[in-house]
């Protein structure tokens, strides 16, 4: 007896439209351009040509999604982690919140990540797993004349590397990571408190002259409604003042940041 | 325009593996990734975009299925400045003005309506397509588009969509049979997202040796096997150096046909050098291919 086609195909019982959606809303964030069509193209061709196999879900869904030969590699990788690799994990908390994996922006593995100290084979970096959450693999059988202590080598972040950098080297993206950054740190600049005085729900005093106002509608009866008051923090006082002449080009820019972040 | 006599052929396709099976009995080893997007495209009724390198077969790949279909290929060849009075339509502006001249002479009145009328349209390969009133429709190739300037995208786009073409003086035409279109580019410029939104898209990758060589096999049978497979490897080869103008599909059939005309057996250094012309075609890429032959020659051999 031979199974019918329609048993065969590797989507039986999927809601085609959530697939497409999901997936190209995948493709989307990874950075390639999908338009809403294209989603409704993939779920008209899901359904016209059932697949039987992952290869043939994967080139419909290239097909249809994707329309620009740079995206391919993109689409590549989205595929490969949604469909090929173990990425969702059949625990809940995986599937509730994703592994904490390349998604947003994969940063390429190796050169930049803090290695522990410890005695280390060469190949040891790419079996030991997650470094910060497992014990640094030591071995003391292997004693071959080769093999050297090696110190812990603490690498430095992302932006802390930007400090050696001049701002004048500094590219588009680096300067506007620099205003954001900039930017999250003003709301921790100091705030020192005034004499003037402000209704408030946490003000340590009772401010009188409303509590009193408020008493009218009780009779003048105070207690039932008191009114605080607080002091007034204002931010610290700043006066920037920035050379942009054209000896101080290759600072202006970094510098210009810092006074909008100021603003 | 160049209709098929293949009658027995003119059934439809009904999966991507039937459509290679039909691909490959016309000669045309076409892999999965082509094979799922000719099929989507002609069930979704959607025009398909082929990209890729030059020489890779796109232009092939849609001669093959209009065979395939048993249906007539209209072909569009795309070159700068393309517009509409030779891709969609004219008017014969000598029968208007002759009309009028006779109009004239008999005495009559002639309104604009009568001087813009079906009578006085050329049909250009576009327009053709959509008026055609067979059982099976037409295939539209609107090949190397990106030689065309951008607004003639533009002019495109009411055919791939709606596969109707707008006469401003009649009125709509409207294909009944909307045709089918396959649309190539070699990427020499990126094309609009609106036309890219219409149409299903496949890049075609430079098949690797093996699949070149099954290819070879098919294409010149004269050729022996020890022949085949070192000049896949070498065109390979001359893939991977620094040239301008890497050899595609077409140039690799061109050589062996070449050298087995000229009765090689194996790949000689005299023999490559003096048909090098059907593999590289500018006198740098000849140069460079001279300087590394000994390497390459030797990689191809082993």
């Amino acid at each position: 007896m031979t199974v019918p086609a329609e048993y065969l195909t590797l989507l039986r019982g999927v809601d085609r439209a959530a697939l497409a959606a999901a997936f190209g809303d995948r493709l989307r964030r990874a950075g390639g351009s999908v338009p809403t069509t294209a989603m409704a193209d993939l779920c008209e061709a899901l359904g016209v040509l059932p697949p039987a196999r992952v290869d043939d879900l994967y080139w419909s869904m290239r097909v249809t999604l994707v329309r620009r030969q740079p995206d391919l590699e993109i689409f590549d990788r989205v595929f490969a982690t949604a469909f090929l690799g173990p990425e969702q994990g059949i625990d809940l908390h995986a599937r509730r919140h994703g592994v904490p994996g390349p998604e947003p922006a994969p940063l390429p593995p190796g050169p930049l990540a803090s290695v522990p100290g410890g005695r280390r084979r060469p190949d040891e970096a790419a079996e030991s797993g997650l470094p910060w959450n497992t014990l640094p693999r030591t071995t003391a059988e292997q004693e071959t004349p080769d093999d050297t202590m090696l110190l812990p080598e603490l690498l430095p972040s992302a932006l802390s590397g930007h400090a050696e950098t001049s701002f004048d080297e500094f590219d588009d993206e680096q300067l506007a990571a620099l205003g954001r950054w900039l930017e999250r740190a003003t709301p921790r600049w100091p705030v020192r408190k005034s004499r003037r005085v402000r209704a408030g729900r946490r003000g340590e005093r009772i401010a009188l002259r409303q509590s009193i106002a408020a008493s009218r509608r009780t009779g003048w009866e105070p207690l039932l409604d008191l009114r605080r008051q607080r002091r007034v923090e204002s931010p610290r006082s700043l006066t920037l003042v920035t050379d942009v002449s054209a000896s101080m080009q290759s600072y202006s820019a970094a510098y210009l940041h810092l006074m909008r972040a100021f603003a | 325009m160049s209709p098929s006599n293949d009658e027995d052929a003119a059934l439809p396709l009904t999966s991507a593996d039937d459509v290679r099976a039909r691909f490959d009995e016309h000669d045309y080893l076409a892999d999965q990734g082509l094979s799922t997007s000719v099929f989507l495209a002609l069930r979704l009724g959607m025009p398909l975009l082929l990209e890729g390198e030059p020489g890779v077969g796109k232009t092939a790949a849609a001669r093959v299925l209009a065979s395939c279909l048993g249906v007539p290929l209209v072909r569009l060849q795309c070159y700068e400045g393309l517009s509409a009075a030779e891709a969609l339509y004219e008017w014969n502006y000598q029968r208007q003005l002759l009309a009028i001249r006779l109009a004239e002479s008999h005495g009559e009145r002639l309104t604009e309506a009568d001087l813009f009328s079906e009578e006085y349209l050329i049909e250009r390969p576009v327009l053709r397509c959509v008026r055609y009133d067979g059982p099976n429709p037409p295939l539209l190739l609107v090949d190397e588009i990106d030689r065309a300037d951008d607004a003639f995208e533009a002019l495109l786009l009411e055919v791939l969509g709606e596969g109707s073409v707008t006469v401003p003086e009649i009125g709509t035409f409207t294909a009944v049979h909307p045709p089918i279109v396959v649309l190539t580019s070699n990427r020499s410029r990126d094309l609009h997202d609106a036309l890219r939104r219409r149409c299903l898209y496949h890049w075609l990758e430079y098949p690797e040796p093996e699949r070149v060589c099954a290819i070879l096999r098919r294409t010149v049978p004269a050729a022996n096997e020890d022949l085949i497979s070192s000049a896949a490897q070498f065109v390979g080869r001359v893939r991977a150096l620094e040239v301008d103008k890497p050899p595609g599909m077409a140039e690799a059939i061109n050589w062996v046909a070449a050298l087995s005309a000229l009765g090689a057996t194996e790949l000689m250094r005299e023999t490559v050098v003096a048909t090098l012309g059907a593999v590289v075609k500018t006198v740098d890429d000849r140069e460079t291919v001279l300087a590394g032959l000994d390497a390459v020659l030797h990689d191809s051999a082993s």
